[in-house]
């Protein structure tokens, strides 16, 4: 069986693009508003980020004029969220690898 | 002081990327006493302990990494989701229309006005939502919830209309209850929502109660109409405030 590290992505593996991704999962789209405050950052950086993402082809990224005002929405694509799922069942499994043997040996030692 | 040494090495949020601390280290620093009988013992077994817990494996992160950022990706779809679950003004809306229900008498006056209030609450609903949405910059996924508002629609005149054509005045007086309670517990769960899938649940105790119970039909009706129309009502307003108060 694989190491569960093996299956994380390099492209989602990081705090920022995990999050966009997080987000982006549990709504069909999301402006670019909504984003940057969510993950506290500057519109240059999560413009940076989403950028990546959208290479990847994991994100849609759509502009869109209201009440003569641009608004960009971000959605996550099918293959964005196979990755995203994949990414955290790698993490879940990772936790769990390293946790299960020690809680073993610690629960045996507390018997004795 | 193992399990205080396995804390500190578990507690920490940035896992390979953190700077451990060693309880002897923190100890000269918070209460000035350098070496002590157990400081060798008690860095010995810190240091085997972090071993343990952080393999230095390059470039592969570690249980604290993926515990941190687990964490992170839950905060971020539970901020996400209570941007999403807004359920008061529906609540509110059908819970009046029910209550002005309760002065129709049961037969096609009931059924003509639920066709027409009905697709009233769900036009009045909808705009609600699409306004929401534009305004918090948070489209959520509509399908489900557009499947399940049409299953109680077809659902309810489908038992109004069997009970009426064949003299099931329990079915025409009670079915459409049971389908809006099965509708309400689908969508707590759509929205994560433990209240509203407990108020289905009341909904259908409800319904089930009044059918064996031995109230007539067209009294079991109203008083089915009232108690759904005041349980709406009364969620709305609770789930309305504790938005307020959250935002």
């Amino acid at each position: 069986m694989k190491h569960p590290s093996t299956l994380l992505d390099d492209t989602i593996h990081q705090r920022v693009r995990l999050g966009i991704l997080a987000v982006l999962n549990e709504s069909r789209r999301v402006d670019f508003t909504y984003l940057r405050t969510a993950l506290e950052l500057t519109d240059g950086n999560l413009s940076r980020h989403l950028q990546i993402l959208e290479d990847a082809g994991f994100v849609a990224i759509t502009k869109e004029f209201a009440n003569k005002r641009p608004r960009t929405w971000i959605a996550a694509t099918n293959q964005g969220r196979s990755a995203f799922r994949t990414e955290l069942s790698a993490l879940k499994d990772l936790i769990h690898r390293v946790e299960s043997p020690q809680q073993n040996s610690g629960r045996k030692g507390r018997k004795k | 002081m193992l399990e205080r040494v396995t804390q500190i090495s578990r507690g920490s949020p940035t896992g390979r990327y953190a700077t451990f601390e060693s309880p002897t280290t923190a100890g000269v620093r918070r209460f000035g006493h350098k070496h002590t009988s157990l400081t060798l013992p008690i860095t010995l077994c810190y240091k085997v302990l972090t071993m343990i817990e952080d393999p230095k494996k390059p470039n592969q992160p570690n249980s604290g990494d993926a515990r941190f950022m687990l964490h992170e990706i839950e905060r971020l779809q539970g901020q996400t989701r209570s941007v999403l679950k807004s359920s008061w003004f529906p609540l509110l809306v059908f819970g009046v229309l029910n209550v002005c229900a309760a002065a129709i008498p049961q037969g096609p006056a009931l059924g003509i006005y639920w066709s027409i209030a009905g697709i009233s609450g769900a036009i009045a609903t909808s705009v609600y939502y699409s306004r929401r949405e534009r305004t918090t910059g948070v489209q959520g996924p509509f399908l489900p919830y557009i499947a399940t508002s049409a299953g109680i629609f077809i659902g309810c005149f489908a038992a109004g209309a069997v009970g009426g054509t064949f003299d099931l005045d329990r079915l025409a007086a009670l079915g459409p209850g049971a389908v809006v309670a099965a509708g309400v517990v689908v969508f707590g769960i759509l929205d994560h929502n433990k209240v509203l899938a407990g108020v289905g649940v009341v909904l259908g105790v409800l319904v089930a109660g009044l059918w064996m119970s031995s109230v007539s039909p067209s009294g079991a009706a109203v008083i089915l109409a009232l108690t759904v129309g005041t349980i709406f009502i009364v969620t709305g307003l609770l789930f309305y405030f504790s938005e307020r108060a959250h935002s």
